[in-house]
């Protein structure tokens, strides 16, 4: 058995992620009668259905297909040998253990478990890890046929799909009555026709009883105080006392720990396990770090969490006394008796609950692109003056298709023209871009950052094929000056990488058109990782000024919510990059003028992080791409549209907007190998840009008189 | 309003009908009527003896086709040259596209951007 992959994941990004989820999925099922182990065997079925699932059109639920993946661990078990005498020989086929045969096809269906998740990035690494570790259940019983069926599965799914990762791609089925047609193209194995009729045995009695769920019950564990340091004071931890590791800190120490002493202390220790962080040094006092957990938790979270101090009194009934004391001295920033906490049950295949509709939960706290700048953009701020909400403003989304019942949009968002596309992908992305923008505020759900606009949508679908120029063209007839259009739309460039729709002519003419007009043309760059500056786009619409305002994607702040909210264990914000540098994928260039947030945008749609069977009450934690920045400058742009027509009773004319915009914003920051020659520009700060508004508009009125 | 498309099966089947994006020379237009294109000088093409059956043309921007063209911008009168021939499904695109590449009111013709959503989730 070598290690050489079946596939590689390069190879894999050529099919799209439903193609990905059905390629992995089979290469589990070739191997799935090889484990058996009972416990468990529903939970491997489980997750190579969830992949499947995924590959025939289902939603993809990220926390589904985690949760699913993870099932399929377990404790670590034993898993029992299958012997196998194939009739009419004396062979004897056997699946020799947890080491080889069971556990590797366990790692299969795992490991396409995770293809089925909509929004995982890591899916080609999954589906080839499940074409390999399929391989080597095979290989244990003597079958080197999986590897040959897995690569004839991709040739297949390759003419079959026409768009790539990370496409999501249209549905497909991949069973064996599907276009893939047989699991095994040569015929199926004796193993495997043998395995699949035999029944699994069953687990022998065992005197430990395993982890059995019963009724909750407090656990006799004492109440303790949680002691938040200032950040300013380090002060280290002893068994029982607080320590001094720098000169100065004398004095805090000694101030604690005579408070400290006038209780029974049993022990004062970090809250936070003391594991070293990659960048943190272990200080030469040799006190404990209190660092986390390397991997687990940013590295901006571990330096905020090195401040919290377990002080654990023998009398329980002594902590509220003792954070009481504790939280007035200057070292201590806050202290607290720690909550007792309740198990919080997942339910396995809806970890996002729907809440109580219409009054769904109200997701606004992780909505950390409306947060004062550098962070976010300010909208909270500039909703609080007349017209900073977007009044009077009307924008126009244009894409495929909107769930326009959405319990969180306005009443009566008008399809001006063009045809919905029937498509929950195409349904949940438009629902997502407006949901950013103009969701309504108050408890239910997210607010949108120009929530006071009217919001309108056209499709780019006409006469039964795409026409972004006519739609950019029929919005800008019904639309006005200072209204906005937005284009949330990406075409396949020269180089076979998605580019921002200006590339072609009519689309660039359709913009320049609406521009003329007054009407603000908000463009997503589009998701290629393209330099636009490059050769191979001079002149054409990339290397010249439409007047539209094009938007990349950068990365956010590490939000708190994205990382220990709901989907904790996925990828967060710091492991993107540094806040506002260009994020991998998207494109830049000169004529990049402003980004928006790229990653795990909070907003409607997907149901990811509340789901149903009802799609209006779906929302997102995980909107990401140009897709979610352009939204994001769109709906900032109306805000000022918005103010200007209050302040100077006129709108900005587009070109005054984007500078507005550019001049004010929090500006780009580069990354590690992500210089700030990829330009993708700043991100809109709208206070300051007000500000810039009053000083432009004055500046202008200086130049006429 | 146009209506949505219920009947359709699910996924992008019914919008990836073949067509091919036609930019006329200044001084042609379409007209309906005649299913041709016509210039300011009374040349006529019959664009449909070249295509397939049940092929459709109609203007990218519809409604400046219908505007006098002195009331046109620059970046509107160009736009206003722009035809998408819409074919049956199943027709061969590149034959369309050479095609009109000959027809002597083409200033350029082109396949169309393949679009999709920017959205990574």
């Amino acid at each position: 058995m070598n290690d050489e992959p079946v596939i590689t994941a390069e190879e894999l990004k050529k099919l799209s992620r439903r193609g990905m989820a059905a390629f992995a999925a089979r290469c589990a099922r070739r191997v799935q009668p090889l484990f058996d182990v009972q416990e468990r065997v529903k939970a491997v079925r489980k997750a190579i259905e969830v992949a499947e699932n995924f590959a025939k059109g289902g939603v993809g639920n990220p926390d589904e297909a985690y949760a699913a993946a993870k099932a399929t661990e377990g404790s670590k078990g034993h898993p029992e040998s299958r012997e196998v005498t194939s009739p009419g020989s004396s062979r004897s086929i056997s699946a020799s253990g947890p080491s080889e045969t069971a556990e590797a096809a366990r790692e299969a269906a795992g490991y396409a478990a995770r293809t089925g998740s909509f929004y995982d990035l890591g899916a080609p690494t999954y589906a080839a890890a499940a074409a390999a570790a399929a391989a080597k259940a095979a290989a244990a019983v003597g079958d080197g046929r999986a590897a040959t069926a897995a690569k004839f599965d991709h040739e297949k799914l390759l003419k079959l799909h026409h768009v790539a990762f990370p496409e999501i791609g249209d549905p497909i089925d991949p069973s064996e009555s599907g276009p893939l047609g047989p699991l095994w193209p040569d015929g199926k194995p004796k193993w495997f026709v043998i395995l699949r009729k035999r029944p699994i045995p069953k687990p022998r009695r065992s005197s430990d009883p395993g982890f059995l769920v019963r009724a909750v019950s407090q656990p006799d564990t004492p109440d303790y105080v949680v002691v938040e340091l200032s950040k300013d004071r380090p002060l280290g931890v002893g068994p029982k006392a607080f320590a001094a590791p720098l000169p100065g800190t004398e004095s805090d120490a000694a101030s604690l720990n005579k408070i400290l002493a006038s209780f029974d202390v049993v022990t004062v220790r970090p809250h936070f396990p003391a594991v070293e962080t990659p960048s943190r040094a272990r200080p030469s006092t040799g006190l404990p770090v209190m660092g986390l957990q390397e991997g687990v938790v940013p590295e901006a979270f571990a330096d905020a969490f090195k401040n919290f101090v377990q002080v654990i009194p023998k009398d329980s009934a002594d902590s509220q006394k003792l954070a009481t004391r504790l939280k007035k001295t200057n070292a201590v920033r806050d202290a607290y008796v720690a909550p007792r906490p309740v198990p919080a049950v997942v339910t396995p295949l809806a970890a996002a609950p729907e809440g109580k509709a219409p009054g769904s939960r109200n997701f606004e706290p992780s909505q950390g692109y409306l947060h004062s700048p550098p962070n976010g953009i300010g909208a909270m701020a500039a909703w609080t003056v007349p017209g900073g909400d977007g009044k009077g403003v009307r924008i126009c989304d244009i894409e495929g298709a909107w769930n326009l019942k959405h319990e969180d949009l306005p009443k009566g968002i008008r399809l001006l023209g063009g045809t919905m596309i029937p498509n929950l992908g195409w349904r949940n992305h438009g629902t997502a871009v407006l949901g950013e923008m103009v969701s309504l505020p108050g408890v239910v759900g997210t607010v949108g950052i120009a929530h006071g606009a009217t919001a309108v949508v056209h499709s780019a679908v006409i006469n039964g094929v795409f026409n972004t120029a006519g739609a950019i063209s029929a919005a800008a007839a019904e639309l006005s000056a200072g209204d906005v259009i937005l284009i949330e739309l990406q075409g396949t460039g020269p180089n076979g990488k998605y580019v921002a729709m200006q590339y072609w002519r009519a689309e660039f003419l359709a913009i320049q058109a609406a521009v003329a007009k007054g009407i603000v043309v908000v463009e997503a760059a589009g998701n290629g990782d393209e330099d636009f500056d490059a050769p191979v786009f001079q002149g054409t619409g990339l290397q010249t000024d439409s007047g539209a305002i094009v938007v990349g994607a950068g990365v956010p702040p590490t939000n708190y919510f994205d990382y220990f909210g709901f989907g904790a264990g996925k990828p967060g914000y710091s492991e993107i990059g540094t806040p506002r540098s260009r994020i991998w994928f998207s494109n830049y260039g000169k004529i990049v003028n402003v980004q928006g947030w790229g990653w795990h945008v909070t907003t409607l749609g997907y149901g990811d992080l509340q789901g149903s069977a009802r799609e209006n009450v779906w929302y997102t934690l995980r909107f990401s791409g140009t897709s979610s920045a352009s939204p994001i400058v769109a709906a900032a742009a109306a805000c000022i549209q918005g103010r200007a027509t209050v302040l100077k009773r006129s709108p900005l004319t587009p070109s005054d907007l984007r500078d507005v915009l550019i001049k004010s914003g929090t500006p780009q920051e580069p990354g590690p190998g992500v210089p700030l020659s990829q330009h993708i520009g700043p991100l809109p700060h709208l206070s300051r840009a007000f500000a810039q508004m009053r000083k432009h508009t004055t500046e202008t009125r200086g130049r006429l008189s | 309003m146009t209506p949505v498309m219920k009947d359709d099966p699910p996924g992008m089947e019914p919008f990836v009908k073949p067509h091919i994006v036609v930019k006329l020379k200044p001084g042609w237009a379409f007209d309906p009527s005649r299913r041709a294109f016509v210039s300011q000088d009374g040349d006529v093409v019959r664009p449909q003896r070249d295509l397939p059956k049940g092929s459709r043309i109609v203007p990218m921007a519809p409604k400046l086709t219908r505007e006098p063209r002195a009331t046109l911008s620059t970046a509107e009168e160009e736009l206003s040259r722009y035809f998408q021939v819409i074919l049956p499904k199943g027709e061969n695109a590149s034959a369309a596209r050479d095609a009109a590449s000959h027809w002597p009111s083409t200033a350029e013709v082109s396949m169309p951007p393949k679009v999709s959503l920017p959205g990574v989730v």
